[in-house]
C-alpha cells in the first residue's frame, strides 16, 4: 500500500471518520426493548448516515427537572417525552429552540412554535370487569362508591397524577379542594410514578387505576386478556400530549430538526400505538385497526397549556385535601 | 537512604487515606461554596418537610424497637435450637446484606393483595386485608435486616459463653432462660449500645425500602424528600439542605457510639455448649418459625426460575448492567479496602505514640456512615456540573458506593488489625522490619480471613446498592438492581423475579464460597 495513504488513514481525526451523533433524552420505557426507541432508532439511522443515541432521565416527571438542572450541559439534541402540561414552564425557562416546521397535519390540534407532539392519550381509571361488575359513570359516581379502591398517582411527581389534577380542575372549577377531599378515602395508593402504580393494580392492590383510554389495547392485543376496561365519565376526558424539543444547546441542530420532522411521519408514528400504547398524531386508522378498535377514543375535554402558576394551584388543591 | 526509604514506604501506605481526607474536604468545600452561591430566591422552609423528618425517626424508632426485642427473642431460640452455629451465623450474615429489592419485592411477592399469603387466604376463605404498601410493609421489610443484625450480636454472644458455665447451671438444674433473666442478661448487652445506634441509623437510613413501598404522600423520609427535590424540582438546594439535617440528627446519636467502638467481633466455635439444654418442642416450632419468617423472600426464587428466560439473560442490556455492576463493585471494593488498610496504619501508629488523634482518624472514618448518600451525591452531581461532567456517572457511584463501605470495612477489620499493636511494634522496632514489610507480610497475613470475608460481604453489599444509582442512572448505565426494578415497573414480573433469582443465587455464591474455603465463620 502506498505509504502516504497509510500515513493519511492512520492519523485522519477520528471524528472525520465518525457518523453524525444525535442525542435524545427521553424517559426509560420510550427506549425499553418493548418500548418504541428500539425501532425508531433503526428507522431513523437507516435514512440519517448517524448515530441516534438515547439517553434517560427516571421518568417523564423529571426530563425537565434535569435540562433545568444542568442546563443542558450533557449536550443532548433533543428532550422527547414532556406533557402539554410542562410545555409553558418548559418556555418561560428558556430552554428549547424553534422548530421551524410550518404546517401540520396532524389528528390534534397544534400549534407551538417549540414542541412537536408526537402523541397522544387520554386518562382514564381502568378496571377489571370480572372484579367490578357495576363501574361509576361519572365523577360524582366514583367518589360515592366507597367500596372502590383506587390507585394515583402524586401530581408533583408525575405527568399522569398532575393530569388527574388537571382534568378533576377541568370539571369541578372552585370545588375542586371539595372533590378532592371526597375521593382522599378511596384512594389507598398515590404512586411515585404511573408504571410503579399500574404495576400494584396488577398486583391487586386496588379495584381501579388512573391510567390512559389505551391501555386496555396492551392486555387486550399483547396478552390477549379483555378484562381490562377503561371507565367513561359523561364528563369527558382530559388529554395529554407528549412532545419533543430542540435544546439550545443542541450539537447537530440540523440533524435534530430532521428527527422532528421524521417524528410526524409515518416510519415513527406506526410504533406509537403498540410501542407505547398511546394514540398516533397523525391518522393510522387503516393500518393499525386493531388498535383503534381496542381503544376508543372517548369524549374529549378542552386541551389546556397551563402557566407555573395554575399548575401549582392546582397541585395545592390536591395538597389541601391530604392535610384534612 | 534507608531512612528515606522507610519514610516514603510509610507515606505510601498512608496516601490511599490522605487522598480520601482530601476528597471528603473538597466535597465538604465545594457544598460550602455552592450554598454560599445560592440564588436569593431559594427559600427553605423546614416547615414544609416537618412531616418528613417527623417520619424519618418514627418509623426508625418503630423498626429499631422490632429489631431489637425479636433479635434478641430469635438470638435465644437459635441458641437453645442446637442447630449448627457457624450455619445459624452465615446465614443471619447473609439475611443482612441481601440486597433490599430482593427481600422487598419477596415480601410484596407473599404479602401483596394478589401474594401468596392472599391466596392461601383465598383457598380458606378468609379475608385478607393487610396492605403492604403501606408504614407496615415500610417496617416490616426494614426490621428484616435489622433483626438479623440485631439477633447476630446477641448469638454470637450466646455462642461465646463459657462451657464450664452452662455445665454449671445444668448441675444446679438452672432453667437457661432463668440465668439469662438474672444474670446473662448484663454479659449479652454489654458493647449493645453501638448496635443499637447503628441500628437507628440503618433503619432511618433506608431509602430503598421507601422508594419501594411508600404508597402514600405521607410516608415520606428524609432521604426519599432529597430524592425527590433532586429528581423532580430540579432543587439541588433543598436536597443538600435536608441531608444536613439528617446528618446533624444523626450525629446526636453518633456521639454516643463514637468513643465507644470496642465491641466484640471474635468468635469461638470450637465448643457448642447448648447441646447440653434438652430442646423443647416450643424451641423446634420457633425455630422453624424463625426460619420461615427469614426465608420468605426466598420464596420468590421457585416462581423466578420457573420463568427461565434465555433471551433476556443474552440481551445487551442485562449483560451491560452485569458488566456495570461488577466494575462499579470491583472498582469500589478496591477503594474501600486500600482507604481502610490505609486508615488502619495511621490509626495503629498514633494508638503505637499513644496519641489522642487515633480518635480523629476513627472519627473521620465513621462519620461516612452518618451521611445520607443522596446528599452526597446531590453535592457531587453540583461538582460534575461546574466541571462539565468530566467525572463518568461510573466513577461517581463507584465513589460514593466506596465511600459507604469504607467504615464498614474499617470498624470489622480494626480490633483484629490491632490487637497485640503494642507487642508487634517493639519486634518492628528491634528487629528493623520496614512499614510496607509489616502491612504485607504481618498484618495481611493476621487479618487474610477477615479481609477476605469483609471483601465478599462488601461486594454483595455493593452489588445489591439501588441509591445513588437512582440519581446518576441512564440508558448507558444501568446496573442489576436498577435493571429489575425496571423490568419490575414495566410490570415484567416474570423476568424480573428471574434475574432477581440468578442474582440472588450469585450472591449465595459469593458469600458462601469464601467461607467454605476458609472454613470459618462467615
Amino acid at each position: 500500500m502506498n505509504l502516504k495513504l497509510l500515513s493519511i488513514i492512520l492519523f485522519l481525526p477520528i471524528q472525520v471518520l465518525a457518523k453524525e451523533e444525535l442525542k435524545v433524552l427521553t424517559y426509560g420505557s420510550f427506549v425499553s426493548d418493548w418500548g418504541p426507541g428500539p425501532n425508531i432508532e433503526k428507522e431513523f439511522e437507516s435514512i440519517c448516515n448517524c448515530n441516534l443515541i438515547w439517553n434517560t432521565a427516571e421518568s417523564s416527571g423529571a426530563l425537565l427537572s434535569r435540562i433545568k438542572l444542568t442546563k443542558n450541559n450533557e449536550g443532548y439534541d433533543i428532550l422527547l417525552g414532556l406533557d402539554d402540561s410542562l410545555i409553558k414552564e418548559a418556555e418561560e425557562n428558556d430552554l428549547f429552540l424553534e422548530h421551524k416546521i410550518k404546517e401540520f397535519n396532524l389528528d390534534i390540534d397544534w400549534d407551538n412554535k417549540f414542541f412537536t407532539p408526537f402523541d397522544y392519550g387520554y386518562f382514564s381509571f381502568i378496571y377489571d370487569q370480572t372484579k367490578l361488575s357495576s363501574p361509576p359513570q361519572s365523577f360524582d359516581e366514583l367518589a360515592s362508591r366507597n367500596d372502590i379502591s383506587l390507585i394515583i398517582m402524586d401530581p408533583r411527581y408525575s405527568t399522569p397524577g398532575l393530569g388527574l389534577a388537571k382534568w378533576i380542575n377541568q370539571i369541578y372549577q372552585e370545588d375542586t379542594v371539595e372533590y378532592w377531599k371526597s375521593l382522599q378515602d378511596q384512594i389507598v395508593i398515590t404512586s411515585k410514578s404511573w408504571s410503579d402504580g399500574y404495576g400494584l393494580f396488577l398486583e391487586g392492590e386496588s379495584d381501579v387505576v388512573l391510567s390512559y383510554t389505551t391501555s386496555p389495547a396492551y392486555h387486550s392485543l399483547i396478552e390477549d386478556n379483555s378484562n381490562y376496561q377503561a371507565l367513561n365519565m359523561i364528563e369527558g376526558h382530559a388529554i395529554q400530549i407528549e412532545v419533543m424539543g430542540i435544546l439550545k444547546n443542541a450539537n447537530n441542530i440540523e440533524l435534530a430538526r430532521n428527527f422532528l420532522e421524521f417524528s410526524l411521519s409515518e416510519n415513527f408514528q406506526q410504533y406509537i400505538p403498540q410501542g407505547n400504547w398511546m394514540y398516533p398524531v397523525i391518522d393510522l386508522q387503516n393500518s393499525q385497526s386493531d388498535f383503534y378498535s381496542a381503544a376508543p377514543k372517548p369524549k374529549s375535554l378542552e386541551q389546556i397549556f397551563p402557566s407555573f402558576s395554575e399548575k401549582e394551584s392546582w397541585i395545592l388543591n390536591w395538597a389541601a385535601s391530604l392535610n384534612e | 537512604m534507608n531512612k528515606f526509604i522507610r519514610y516514603m514506604e510509610a507515606y505510601s501506605i498512608r496516601l490511599p487515606y490522605i487522598l480520601y481526607i482530601g476528597t471528603f474536604f473538597f466535597i465538604f468545600i465545594s457544598g460550602i461554596f455552592f450554598f454560599i452561591q445560592a440564588p436569593d430566591n431559594f427559600n427553605f422552609i423546614i416547615l414544609n418537610y416537618s412531616n418528613a423528618i417527623f417520619f424519618t425517626f418514627l418509623q426508625a424508632i418503630v423498626a429499631t424497637f422490632f429489631s431489637s426485642l425479636l433479635g434478641f427473642i430469635f438470638s435465644l431460640i437459635l441458641y437453645l435450637s442446637g442447630k449448627s452455629q457457624r450455619l445459624i451465623s452465615a446465614f443471619l450474615n447473609f439475611c443482612f446484606i441481601l440486597p433490599v429489592i430482593f427481600v422487598s419485592f419477596g415480601v410484596i411477592f407473599f404479602y401483596s393483595s394478589n401474594g401468596v399469603l392472599s391466596r392461601l387466604f383465598s383457598l380458606l376463605s378468609l379475608d385478607y386485608e393487610l396492605k403492604i404498601f403501606s408504614f407496615i410493609g415500610i417496617i416490616y421489610v426494614t426490621s428484616y435486616f435489622n433483626i438479623a443484625f440485631n439477633a447476630n450480636f446477641f448469638f454470637r454472644k450466646l455462642v461465646n459463653l463459657p462451657e464450664n458455665y452452662i455445665k454449671l447451671l445444668k448441675s444446679n438444674d438452672i432453667p437457661f432462660l432463668t440465668a439469662v433473666r438474672l444474670q446473662i442478661r448484663k454479659y449479652l448487652f454489654q458493647g449493645y449500645r453501638s448496635i443499637l445506634i447503628l441500628t437507628i441509623i440503618f433503619c432511618a437510613s433506608n431509602f430503598t425500602i421507601l422508594y419501594l413501598l411508600s404508597g402514600s404522600p405521607h410516608l415520606v423520609t428524609i432521604e426519599l424528600s432529597i430524592y425527590q427535590s433532586i429528581i423532580f424540582n430540579a432543587d439541588l438546594y433543598s436536597g443538600i439542605t435536608l441531608g444536613i439535617i439528617q446528618l446533624i440528627l444523626m450525629l446526636v446519636l453518633a456521639s454516643l457510639i463514637m468513643f465507644n467502638q470496642n465491641y466484640d467481633q471474635s468468635l469461638n466455635f470450637s465448643k457448642s455448649c447448648m447441646r447440653i439444654f434438652s430442646k423443647s418442642s416450643f424451641i423446634s416450632i420457633g425455630f422453624y418459625l424463625i426460619l420461615f419468617y427469614f426465608l420468605i423472600p426466598f420464596l420468590i426464587l421457585i416462581k423466578g426460575l420457573f420463568n427461565f428466560n434465555l433471551q433476556l439473560v443474552l440481551s445487551p442490556s442485562f449483560i451491560n448492567s452485569i458488566f456495570n455492576s461488577f466494575m462499579i463493585s470491583f472498582v469500589s471494593v478496591s477503594f474501600a479496602v486500600s482507604i481502610s488498610l490505609s486508615t488502619l496504619f495511621i490509626y495503629r501508629s498514633f494508638l503505637e505514640r499513644n496519641s489522642r488523634l487515633h480518635k480523629l482518624i476513627f472519627i473521620s472514618i465513621t462519620i461516612l456512615l452518618f451521611i445520607p448518600s443522596l446528599s452526597l451525591s446531590s453535592i457531587i452531581f453540583y461538582l460534575n456540573f461546574n466541571l462539565n461532567f468530566i467525572l463518568s456517572n461510573f466513577f461517581i457511584v463507584s465513589l460514593i458506593n466506596s465511600f459507604f463501605i469504607t467504615p464498614i470495612v474499617f470498624v470489622f477489620l480494626s480490633s483484629k488489625f490491632i490487637h497485640n499493636y503494642f507487642y508487634e511494634y517493639k519486634h518492628c522496632v528491634l528487629l528493623n522490619i520496614s512499614p510496607m514489610i509489616r502491612i504485607f507480610k504481618i498484618d495481611i497475613p493476621k487479618i487474610k480471613n477477615e479481609l477476605i470475608l469483609i471483601i465478599s460481604a462488601i461486594f454483595v453489599l455493593s452489588l445489591g446498592d439501588l441509591t445513588s444509582v437512582t440519581i446518576f442512572n441512564d440508558s448507558s448505565f444501568r446496573t442489576i438492581p436498577l435493571f429489575i426494578s425496571q423490568l419490575y415497573n414495566n410490570y415484567k414480573y416474570d423476568d424480573a423475579f428471574f434475574i432477581l433469582s440468578l442474582f440472588i443465587i450469585f450472591l449465595f455464591f459469593v458469600m458462601y464460597m469464601p467461607s467454605r474455603l476458609l472454613k470459618i465463620n462467615a
